[in-house]
């Protein structure tokens, strides 16, 4: 596979692989995030977007390919890669003894922060997860949203250039996980570049402005949202009146016609697994067709393409492990 | 430096642990009090226990030359379980990650952890050896100051082996079962739970495969023999430091491993 990645983004992962053993968890991934761009990173569980995110954040060396934000590569001695790079793990990865502020000041230390820059930041960072008025309790103390948005503020406390945030929603009520995502926006609009891993599609298409979906360590489609969403049909169905003996025999066959009365018939498209459809396309060849037979359109419908319908499309509805 | 950030944390952390206090504080006192009070009467002036500076002790008092760098020994050990533990905790709680990610070498990092446990395991010493002298009588012997090097190479020993079951461990059940028999194997086989010289000479050989003999011979150079052997104690100090390094070195490799 060729790959070359030259332009000026945030983030570049170029030619990615990773085994354990015999197992490929990643393959021959590369993508590039840009400085203000919310990515979203969709997989079944098993897909490799652990071992990816891993791999960006440092955590786990690839065995092949290159990361870089902002042109300093990834390594376990770069301490300018990380100083960047911010992460939002899953688990709720802060000492629960401690209070906010306290975990705030530590996580500031260790990113080198210190000072007034220190505490006037951990008092934007209280600000921005709304926890001013409790700041100074023990963790163990607050609910799990609470919980979730200090984990999300430790993640943005030292100003990090690039993000990634992994399924950081997960278990709040609807209130918190508005603030959570309103924040994650906020972070874009400063322009920072965000990877949000996440199994909630909804939350996906409503922040990201492009997604990347990987399954067997393979990339298997990425592009912006709307692009992605114009590959489902989701499904489409017209109601067509023709007069015409033969009008059934003008329709190709992938697309499903019914009988409904004398004249009238409804025609019907899906996807199948892994197929992707171009919509417009595919509507505009049936007008085409009603149009040459002289027919007449009764009726077009369609239900809305989402973002969950194109990953069981291009993954399948086999469980996973 | 920032390695002392992560340091100062893990002390707050550890103050605020109850259980740790009452392990490496609470439960030597209370063993040495209960042993004191019941052993006083049949440890009178022994061989192992005939120096100069304890001729002045009340016969009561002479058990605790004995109990207290005994059991200060065993317990300082003890921090092997606690310090897996707070390393265990780390790993659940996802905050390991966040430190491995941080903007500092996994050297920094390991210091950073290990350092604390160093820095409560000298304390632990200081405060034994201060209410053994105070609650219990004990005497320093004629030269305390030498106390100061055994208790520094010894907590070296006793904070690197923390660190290599730390390194080693995955659950919380392997560091109650395996760093439990670990330190009281040790403490047995050592001498922790009699004098040395109650032991057969084989066992006392068999001994020297533990830090604990080692800290033990030197404290007893100190406080209990009628002269003082400092190529003894220099013997026992060095030893304790090749402990040390070793059990760095092999939990270095482990850590360099598992991750």
């Amino acid at each position: 596979m060729e790959c070359f990645l030259g332009s000026p983004n945030v983030l570049s992962a170029s030619c990615l692989k990773k085994s354990f053993g015999e197992n490929e968890a990643v393959r021959d991934l590369s993508f590039e995030i840009s400085a203000g761009e919310i990515c979203g990173l969709l997989g079944p569980n098993g897909a490799g977007k652990s071992t990816t995110q891993m791999i960006l954040a440092g955590y786990l060396p690839a065995d092949n390919g290159t990361v870089s934000i902002n042109g300093t590569a990834v390594s376990t001695s770069s301490k300018l890669y990380r100083s960047q790079l911010g992460v939002v793990p899953q688990e709720l990865a802060i000492y629960p003894e401690l209070s906010a502020r306290e975990n705030l000041h530590f996580f500031g230390k260790l990113y080198g922060l210190s000072g007034n820059d220190l505490l006037g930041q951990i008092d934007v960072v209280l600000q921005t997860i709304g926890l001013e008025s409790r700041a100074d309790e023990p963790a163990a103390q607050f609910s799990g949203g609470m919980k979730r948005r200090l984990n999300f503020g430790i993640g943005i406390l030292h100003r990090p250039r690039f993000l990634i945030l992994d399924e950081p929603t997960v278990g709040v009520d609807p209130q918190s996980r508005a603030f959570l995502l309103e924040s994650i926006q906020q972070q874009a609009a400063d322009g920072v570049g965000v990877l949000y891993a996440s199994h909630y599609m909804e939350e996906v298409e409503v922040i990201c402005q492009k997604a990347l979906v990987i399954d067997h360590g393979q990339l298997i489609a990425q592009g912006t949202i709307s692009g992605l969403l114009n590959r489902v049909p989701a499904e489409l169905a017209i109601v067509v009146e023709s007069k015409s003996e033969n009008f059934q025999q003008l329709i190709p066959d992938r697309f499903t016609v019914k009988t409904l009365s004398d004249n009238n018939y409804n025609i019907r498209l899906s996807a199948q697994e892994n197929q992707i459809i171009d919509l417009t396309a595919e509507l505009a060849e049936l007008i085409q067709l009603i149009q040459a037979d002289d027919a007449k359109l009764i009726s077009v419908n369609t239900e809305h393409a989402n973002l969950e319908q194109l990953f069981l499309n291009l993954t399948g509805r086999t469980l996973r492990d | 430096m920032r390695a002392w950030q992560i340091t100062l944390k893990d002390l707050r952390l550890l103050g605020k642990d109850l259980r740790a206090l009452v392990i490496l504080l609470a439960l030597p006192l209370v063993f040495i009090s209960i042993l004191g009070m019941a052993t006083s009467k049949l440890m009178v002036k022994t061989e192992s226990v005939q120096a100069e500076s304890v001729e002045n002790l009340e016969p009561g008092k002479i058990v605790y030359q004995e109990l207290v760098p005994s059991y200060t020994v065993m317990f300082a050990f003890f921090l092997v379980n606690i310090m897996a533990r707070s390393f265990l905790a780390e790993k659940e709680l996802g905050t390991f990650r966040r430190l491995w990610i941080a903007p500092i070498s996994p050297f920094e990092l390991l210091i950073g952890k290990t350092l604390p446990f160093l820095i409560v395991s000298l304390v632990q010493c200081l405060l034994l050896f201060v209410c053994g002298r105070l609650l219990f009588g004990m005497s320093w012997g004629a030269e305390p100051w030498l106390l100061v090097p055994i208790v520094c190479c010894m907590s070296l020993a006793a904070t690197a082996l923390g660190l290599m079951v730390a390194t080693w461990v995955k659950t919380d059940a392997q560091v109650s079962a395996y760093g439990n028999l670990l330190v009281i194997s040790m403490a047995g086989v050592s001498g922790c739970f009699m004098p040395r010289d109650w032991l057969p000479p084989m066992m006392q050989n068999i001994s020297l495969v533990t830090p604990h003999a080692w800290s033990l011979i030197a404290f007893e150079q100190v406080l209990s023999s009628t002269e003082i052997d400092y190529g003894k104690i220099a013997t026992s100090c060095a030893v304790l430091c090749g402990f040390a390094v070793l059990f760095v070195v092999s939990g270095w490799m482990i850590f360099r491993k598992s991750q």
